[in-house]
């Protein structure tokens, strides 16, 4: 089984899981008001991490790993992660089965056209941010890195779970991290996409997603079951498929998003699942084309719930930072609320989570979707026993 | 109105890439979100970014959009009465 | 190895091959790296306005797949067993410096139509539009061009899916250069 060994979020609401998962488990949201982010005239809602910590934090890890380079804050937030990751698997970053798998949209976006020379060009690239990334850790293996829009985390986990499974490397260090730039805020904007007020996922008043920054590391590992520690999180399976209608809008039918939860659902039944954690970004469509897909899927009676409300839209950290706090909801056999929403307003009649809500099964469906027409799906399980 | 009509026409060809498209090829009528051209909301947002930039028009709700695009009379109308360039 | 190769096109130094043969050859044309791609497009007497719309990433790997699926495909059946796994080293930085330009100026007007090219899997949403392929879509950076560690991910991926057949390849397109392989592969059936 390919386990989750260790995990890391680093975000507005704190620098560990844990303190992720218990800021979200009150209710809490890192979402803050800017009037003008980065000189845009148009106000934004957005979540960001707390740069002073941040660097507090970096800090006493570049003395302990003895490095002295400059780091970019997206490489920050990614080493960070990582670090915290490691502390709780029993990993050697040294090995050569141990590989980087990088999920980012835009990586070190804010470099491109900069005068300045701070960082080495290798900052500029996404291979090369991976690099400095895993070299920070004194490993050598050739990342990879995985830029597949708003889908790329669970498309990194699947990517990593297959190399895991190939045997050719035994560990997989997966990170995802994307951080708020001029360049995404703008572009987002020229779409008249974002809301500037806490989205509201699902919500009949929905106008548009927040953005958000943060990385989240999780740690992949093929264990026997009887050999996987309490509350184990499993990947069962994924599945990645393509609308084929449109760049960056939806499919009407929810056609790639149906397809891909069918496939991840082979040799289940919606009757194990205890959530589907959605991806939610409070955008007309989107929201409407998932509660198609999921009626399509025969999951209509399953709850349903979306985490944007609480830190916006984290782009190449999203999937693996959903995940996770979903499987330490799971854990305690809980499902969140989902932040912002308070009637529904899409077409079809889905359960969407709006108290906590205890629940006693242990799969989760972790869905997203983005532009290039992709969908991506996870089936996650816990294993609250030891063997 | 004929002038502000051809000028939009140009216009269109231009930002949305149109290759193989004339001015005459564009009926002044015509739909051009469904049907004729065919356009998509890409489309629609970067005409918005053509009313800004040409006419100085600042418009905030994409869905306004659709009713101001309908077709070029449409839009050459509503450029008259609003622009600010 | 469960798959196997079953043609391959390159664009690469202003040449468009196809398997081993040069199609076009406009290596000595005072050309942009736009006129090249139109140039093939009108060669190859191919119909479909959308290409115009296209960055030159999404140009190149559209030329390279028609080249690949001419006669090959159904493009108007969809198919959830065909996928797209793409790869490059420089993501989708000329669309990234085309779109900057539009915010960066004396005058603010950031395009949609630049912006959302800024990422490289579009290519995966375009060719999918086109051919009607349901199956996985993904693109992966990595530092350089290396078809074995390419290799080794498109065999993870038939290990772990259904797909029968992927259109794959490298595209590297920036600074007016392409640096194209695409290929198409299928999945190896053991004989009975």
């Amino acid at each position: 089984m390919i386990v989750i060994t260790g995990d890391n979020i680093i975000s507005a609401l704190g620098f560990t899981s844990e303190e992720n998962y218990l800021n979200f488990r009150r209710g809490k949201s890192g979402l803050r008001f800017h009037k003008s982010l980065f000189h845009l005239e148009e106000p934004v809602v957005a979540s960001a991490v707390n740069n002073r910590l941040l660097n507090f934090h970096f800090t006493k890890l570049a003395e302990a790993y003895n490095n002295h380079k400059n780091y970019t804050h997206l490489e920050k937030m990614a080493i960070i992660s990582i670090a915290d990751a490691l502390k709780q698997s029993k990993t050697d970053m040294k090995s050569k089965k141990v590989q980087l798998f990088l999920s980012t949209t835009k990586g070190n976006i804010f470099l491109l056209g900069s005068k300045h020379n701070r960082y080495p060009s290798s900052a500029s690239t996404l291979a090369g941010t991976a690099e400095r990334i895993a070299g920070f850790f004194g490993n050598e293996t050739e990342p990879v890195v995985i830029s597949n829009a708003c889908t790329s985390g669970i498309c990194a986990l699947i990517a990593a779970r297959r190399a895991v499974m190939s045997k050719r490397i035994d560990t997989a260090v997966v990170v995802g991290t994307d951080m708020l730039s001029h360049f995404v805020t703008s572009g987002f904007q020229s779409f008249k996409a974002l809301s500037s007020e806490p989205c509201k996922p699902f919500d009949k008043e929905r106008k548009g997603l927040n953005l958000g920054e943060a990385a989240a590391t999780m740690i992949l590992q093929n264990k026997r079951e009887n050999k996987t520690a309490k509350n184990s999180v499993c990947l069962e399976a994924g599945a990645i498929s393509n609308d084929a209608n449109h760049i960056s809008g939806p499919s009407r039918t929810g056609e790639g998003l149906f397809l891909a939860l069918q496939s991840c659902l082979q040799g289940f039944k919606p009757e194990q699942i205890a959530i589907v954690n959605a991806h939610g970004t409070a955008t007309t469509y989107n929201d409407e084309m998932e509660s198609i897909a999921l009626t399509r899927a025969g999951l209509t009676k399953v709850p349903v719930n979306a985490l944007k409300g609480y830190l916006g839209h984290t782009l190449g950290a999203a999937g693996i930072l959903e995940s996770i706090i979903t499987m330490r909801s799971l854990r305690e056999g809980l499902l969140l609320p989902t932040k912002g929403f308070n009637v529904s307003g899409v077409t079809y009649p889905i359960d969407i989570v709006k108290e906590p809500r205890h629940t006693d099964k242990s799969y989760a469906l972790k869905m997203l979707s983005g532009f290039g027409g992709c969908n991506a799906v996870m089936l996650f399980s816990i294993h609250h026993d030891t063997k | 109105m004929e002038e502000l009509m051809l000028e939009l026409k140009n216009e269109i060809i231009k930002v949305l890439n149109l290759e193989g498209i004339k001015p005459e090829d564009i009926n002044d009528d015509d739909e051009m979100f469904s049907k004729g051209l065919g356009l998509d909301s890409i489309d629609a947002l970067e005409l918005i970014v053509m009313l800004e930039k040409n006419y100085g028009i600042k418009l905030t709700d994409p869905a306004k959009g659709k009713e101001i695009f309908k077709s070029i009379r449409v839009m050459a109308k509503y450029v008259a009465e609003n622009r600010k360039k | 190895m469960n798959v196997h190769i079953v043609n391959s096109c390159h664009i690469v130094d202003r040449k468009f091959q196809y398997g081993e043969k040069i199609l076009i050859d406009r290596s000595n044309e005072q050309e942009s790296l736009a006129e090249f791609f139109s140039a093939i497009y009108h060669e190859m007497k191919l119909a479909y306005p959308k290409f115009f719309k296209m960055d030159l990433l999404c140009k190149a790997g559209f030329l390279a797949s028609e080249a690949l699926t001419n006669g090959n495909i159904d493009k108007t059946t969809p198919k959830t067993d065909m996928g797209l796994i793409l790869f490059n080293s420089v993501s989708s930085l000329d669309a990234d410096e085309k779109y900057q330009q539009t915010t960066s100026g004396e005058e603010y007007f950031p395009s949609p139509a630049l912006f959302v090219y800024t990422l490289p899997n579009i290519i995966t949403g375009e060719l999918s539009i086109r051919n009607k392929i349901l199956g996985e879509s993904m693109f992966y950076v990595l530092n350089k061009y290396d078809p074995d560690r390419i290799m080794e991910i498109i065999t993870d991926t038939f290990n772990d899916s259904t797909l029968c057949s992927a259109l794959c390849g490298w595209l590297d397109v920036a600074n007016e250069e392409a640096n194209v392989h695409m290929f198409l592969v299928k999945r190896n059936h053991s004989p009975q």
